[in-house]
């Protein structure tokens, strides 16, 4: 069996040869190219447009969230069904759409 | 150039002076591009990925610490890189070893027993092959040390491990890659 340390630096000539590589110009120009562009410096007198405009959103965002949302009209059904707690919500459900005659016919119909 | 004009220059690439990055990228590029060519073995994606190196860089700059010289931290920057290029060649490769070894036995075993390092294609792309069935941190580890050339101590502040973890990770790699290749060393070959 061939010395460990033979066959090591065997190995290494063989797989491991460093590439060569000399200066390029055209690669550091190919480098420079694909930077993103620079951004455009905002006016010294203004330096707190960095943060007003980031902050001005979080707080839009903050109130859209924190606005107590109402839920959408009840269908009919569930305003049937329902023991009539809430008739604020039933007034403002029947504002809208007035059952049909038909409608509250079948219901009567379908009684047991 | 003098440490205290490379802090100077990315000092002012850190404030968004563009010649001063390109001076960094004039002055480090070669060793970043032969870094990224040895580990991914094709010159080509190695060039590709050297200027990505560069763009991540360039995006980081906020986070160099200077803890480590600019040059060690494009190393990092570079050796990840390129480790997760290689994963995601792993995953792809198809050619299993036995295949491998069914098909260019022959040439692996005239591929070690040549005295003087091959520039062939040909060489190239065997070499590339056979590490490619070496797990990604051993061939990063064996590339550092046998190609690039570099101290133990530099490659513990590139891969941020300590002394004995470096000297401990390449015993093991050297001794996955001679357990694949010792059949091949002899002379009889195959």
């Amino acid at each position: 069996m061939e010395n460990d340390d033979i066959l090591r630096r065997k190995i290494a000539r063989a797989l491991f040869r460093p590439p060569s590589v000399s200066p390029s110009e055209a690669f550091v120009r190919r480098v420079m190219a694909v930077l993103p562009p620079e951004e455009a410096p905002l006016p010294a007198a203004f330096p707190f447009l960095r943060w007003l405009a980031p902050a001005l959103s979080l707080a839009a965002l903050t109130l859209v969230l924190a606005w107590p949302g109402g839920a959408g009209p009840l269908s009919a059904e569930a305003l049937i069904l329902a023991d009539g707690a809430d008739e604020r919500r039933s007034a403002w459900a029947f504002e809208r759409e007035e059952p049909a005659a038909g409608d509250l016919l079948a219901f009567v119909l379908e009684e047991p | 150039m003098a440490p205290e004009e490379e802090e100077e220059l990315v000092r002012g690439a850190r404030a968004g002076r563009r010649e001063d990055f390109e001076a960094l990228v004039r002055r480090h590029h070669v060793q970043v591009l032969r870094l990224c060519i040895s580990l991914l073995a094709v010159r080509e994606k190695g060039e590709d990925a050297a200027q990505e190196v560069f763009l991540k860089a360039y995006r980081s700059l906020d986070r160099f610490q200077g803890d480590a010289s600019f040059s060690t931290w494009l190393y990092r920057i570079a050796t990840n890189h390129c480790l997760d290029i290689l994963r995601k060649e792993a995953r792809r490769r198809t050619e299993s070893w036995e295949e491998l070894v069914e098909r260019d036995g022959e040439a692996l075993h005239r591929l070690l027993a040549s005295p003087a390092p091959s520039d062939a294609l040909e060489a190239s792309d065997l070499a590339a092959r056979v590490l490619s069935h070496l797990p990604e941190d051993y061939r990063l580890i064996l590339t550092l040390r046998e190609a690039e050339g570099l101290s133990y101590q530099e490659i513990a502040e590139v891969l941020s491990c300590s002394l004995d973890s470096v000297k401990a990770r390449l015993r093991r790699a050297r001794e996955a890659l001679q357990e694949r290749l010792r059949h091949f060393s002899g002379p009889g070959g195959v």
